[in-house]
């Protein structure tokens, strides 16, 4: 029990110190001057910060429908119609299962993303610029895992269609002739 | 014989008024916990965050696209015409999924957010 408490404290002190230094580290960067650049440019910050969210929003509405059409429109029709005319489709099932892991991991890092874009928008940046400019600064690497997430789900796509060129090639000359 | 209590005519008024005092408080208590909770649940699914119904979205509501004529039958033979088929409806979406990808962190850059940094810094 006692060590329980000691762990606990010791883990809301690390959390609380973690909280507490990343705006550091950008304060200790920031120049007097930097930080009144910030502050001048309090309220396009804002508004530009605001466009972009909702920008942002229609583009990953579109995007997630894109992939949500191809996923259970396209891809599971033609490997449930590979497997029940028998044919081996293994390749193209796992790059299924590979694309729709990652769509759930692009959908969990989006919403990371919007978050970190919420409270950079929360943050006064007329009273507190250093800590807008930090949390500015963890959105743009949020931003960086949902390119990469699209990235990635776009290249298992490419993956995808090139199996389809394959299954085709070798699957489709092999039961032809029956 | 077992006694069976008297109950008070106005005793029994008086039961019956506060239980249904109590069905009433309980059923909005209910309701305000389902409405806190749904409300809860709208915000952790991330479907606050994709809700075009909201009236800021009154303008971009017009470019949110639609996939009903993405269309791919799960029955039927396979030969190279179904592959063809499906590699055409395949590439216009991979084409508009690719293009789509407008994730760069240049947006979130000083200049693009209004912030003028002081040059050399």
């Amino acid at each position: 029990m006692r060590y329980q408490r000691i762990l606990i404290a010791v883990l809301a002190g690390v959390m609380l110190f973690g909280a507490f230094s990343s705006a550091h580290a950008i304060g200790d960067v920031l120049s007097q001057s930097q930080i009144d650049a910030v502050q001048t440019s309090c309220q396009s910050i804002h508004s530009n910060l605001q466009r972009l969210q909702q920008s942002d929003r229609l583009l990953r509405g579109n995007l997630g429908q894109n992939y949500d059409a191809i996923a259970q429109h396209l891809m599971a029709p033609l490997n449930s119609r590979i497997a029940l005319n028998g044919l081996n489709g293994v390749d193209l099932t796992q790059t299924t299962v590979d694309f729709n892991t990652a769509f759930t991991t692009f959908r969990n890092d989006y919403m990371t993303y919007d978050d970190d874009l919420q409270a950079a928008l929360a943050v006064d940046c007329n009273k507190s610029p250093v800590e807008q400019y930090s949390a500015i600064q963890t959105a743009k690497q949020s931003r960086k895992t949902v390119a990469d997430d699209a990235t990635k789900l776009n290249n298992l796509l490419t993956s995808y269609q090139s199996e389809v060129k394959t299954f085709a090639s070798t699957q489709l000359k092999t039961t032809e002739p029956q | 014989m077992m006694d069976v209590p008297e109950i008070v005519p106005e005793k029994r008024e008086y039961n019956g008024r506060f239980r249904f005092i109590m069905m009433v408080s309980a059923s909005i208590v209910i309701a305000c916990l389902l409405v806190f909770l749904s409300l809860k649940l709208y915000d952790w699914s991330g479907a606050s965050q994709l809700d075009f119904s909201l009236p800021s979205y009154n303008g971009l509501r017009k470019d949110i696209k639609t996939d009903d004529d993405v269309n791919f039958p799960s029955t039927g033979a396979i030969d190279q015409s179904t592959i063809d088929q499906f590699n055409q409806q395949f590439s216009a979406q991979l084409k508009q999924a690719k293009e789509s990808n407008g994730f760069s962190t240049k947006a979130l850059d000083d200049g693009s957010l209004g912030i003028n940094m002081p040059d050399g810094q």
